[in-house]
């Protein structure tokens, strides 16, 4: 997917009226922010490339734009051009628990997203309901993978 | 006998547990035959779009220790299911592979290419087979459900080909037979807004209120990933919500089988699951 196909969009919207984000948030409209793109040309800091939920629900275009992965080319720029907002700071958070644990810890992935806001997740009744039941992981261990993990991305990092 | 190396993913240790406890007990009763491996994270779009090799090489990892054992993979979280999918296509591509295997080999490892990846509902219906499970029903489970898909496992179809991605049918398939009553709901495949929860946790909310108001009138709401169980079951809690149990697939087929409900983690979700199970048993 290249970022230029969004020059053949003719605006019918059809990707809009399929996005579940987009019935919710007026914030998030496909159709405008391909338009954006095609007037303004991109803005690597836009925080609205975040909101995709990566669903494939836009995949309908009569024009063959997929705005899907055109959110994902533009947060793989963003990524690799050193923008710092909320969805970078997600991306480095996941990559960092991935690389230390070699699978995705969620608290620890939390915590280090949110710091001490990750509380504010869940009301507390909930969160105690959670803990009590076996569903958050505070003492994780490495997995059996971990260290083949890290060499993978200490690898391809360096590639 | 069917024999697969067992995927579960990342929140089978946590958040999802009776996902994993309950897809277990089910096969252990199918005599399905899992075989633990140790797998990592599928890393998702997020590694994909921070290093995409990485990414490659990180399913690459996944599916050549399924390869080793000469077993196709199953995995029961519909992100590790697309991930794979989305992988294993790119992989196919010679130039592709053999730079992915250049960073498995400082691993000690090698990936072929011969090797399918299955979801645990693909499992059941196709390799299992209806038939078979109806051959194992122990008691009906008359319940209205209601199937819920999300994403992944249906979209996008070149890539995952698994069910009609606007309208599938194979949780329903299975469902009925267990003497379940289907309760359609408009925005079964539509987005649970997970991977959004932490950016715009209030647009998720929102997206979770929309698929709840669908299942209406259900007795319980039945999923396939652990991403949108969480989201659905501790979604409603969180937004004070009529409470409607939401099922793992394999904790309702687990019921009907006549598996015990603590061995299928019914007393670990969010929403209790007390008044459905009344009705069940």
């Amino acid at each position: 997917m290249n970022v230029s196909d969004i020059q053949r969009c003719y605006q019918c919207g059809t990707c809009t009226g399929d996005c579940p984000v987009a019935w919710v948030n007026e914030e998030f409209n496909p159709r405008r922010i391909v338009l954006s793109l095609q007037v303004n040309g991109q803005d690597l800091g836009n925080e609205a490339y975040w909101l995709c939920a990566m669903c494939f629900k836009c995949l309908r275009c009569p024009r063959d734009v997929k705005p899907v992965e055109i959110f994902s080319e533009l947060r793989k720029m963003a990524i690799s051009g050193g923008v710092e907002n909320v969805g970078t700071k997600l991306v480095k958070a996941f990559v960092d628990v991935v690389k230390e644990y070699g699978r995705l810890v969620e608290t620890k992935f939390m915590l280090k997203f949110m710091g001490i806001e990750s509380i504010k997740m869940l009301p507390p009744s909930i969160a105690f309901k959670m803990w009590r039941n076996g569903k958050v992981s505070i003492s994780a261990k490495k997995s059996e993978c971990a260290e083949e993990v890290r060499k993978i991305f200490e690898v391809c990092e360096n590639a | 006998m069917l024999r697969y190396a067992y995927l579960p993913g990342c929140s089978a240790e946590s958040s999802s547990l009776e996902y994993d406890m309950s897809t277990r007990a089910v096969c252990k009763k199918l005599g399905i035959e899992l075989v633990d491996i140790p797998f990592n994270c599928c890393g998702t779009h997020i590694v994909e779009e921070f290093n995409e090799k990485a990414w490659l090489a990180l399913n690459a990892r996944n599916l050549a220790l399924a390869e080793e054992l000469g077993l196709d993979v199953v995995t029961i979280c519909s992100s590790c299911f697309f991930n794979m999918k989305k992988a294993k296509a790119m992989l196919e591509r010679e130039e592709v592979k053999s730079e992915v295997n250049e960073v498995l080999e400082r691993i000690g490892k090698k990936y072929e290419g011969n090797v399918e990846v299955k979801h645990i509902l693909g499992v059941l219906v196709d390799d299992y087979g209806i038939d078979g499970i109806i051959r194992n029903v122990e008691r009906l489970v008359e319940v209205k459900a209601s199937p819920y898909y999300g994403c992944l496992i249906v979209r996008p179809e070149e890539i995952v080909r698994f069910d009609n991605t606007e309208d599938p049918k194979k949780m329903e398939k299975l469902l009925e037979n267990l003497g379940c009553e289907i309760a359609d709901n408009p925005f079964k495949t539509d987005c649970c807004g997970a991977p959004i929860m932490l950016i715009d946790k209030e647009s998720h909310l929102r997206m979770v209120k929309r698929i709840l108001e669908g299942a209406e009138g259900a007795d319980c709401i039945v999923t396939v990933c652990p991403l949108c169980h969480y989201a659905l079951d501790v979604g409603q809690a969180v937004l004070g919500m009529p409470e409607i149990p939401v099922l793992h697939v394999t904790q309702i087929v687990g019921l009907a089988l006549g598996i015990e409900e603590k061995e299928l983690g019914l007393d670990k979700n969010i929403t209790p699951t007390e008044k459905l199970l009344e009705k069940v048993i």
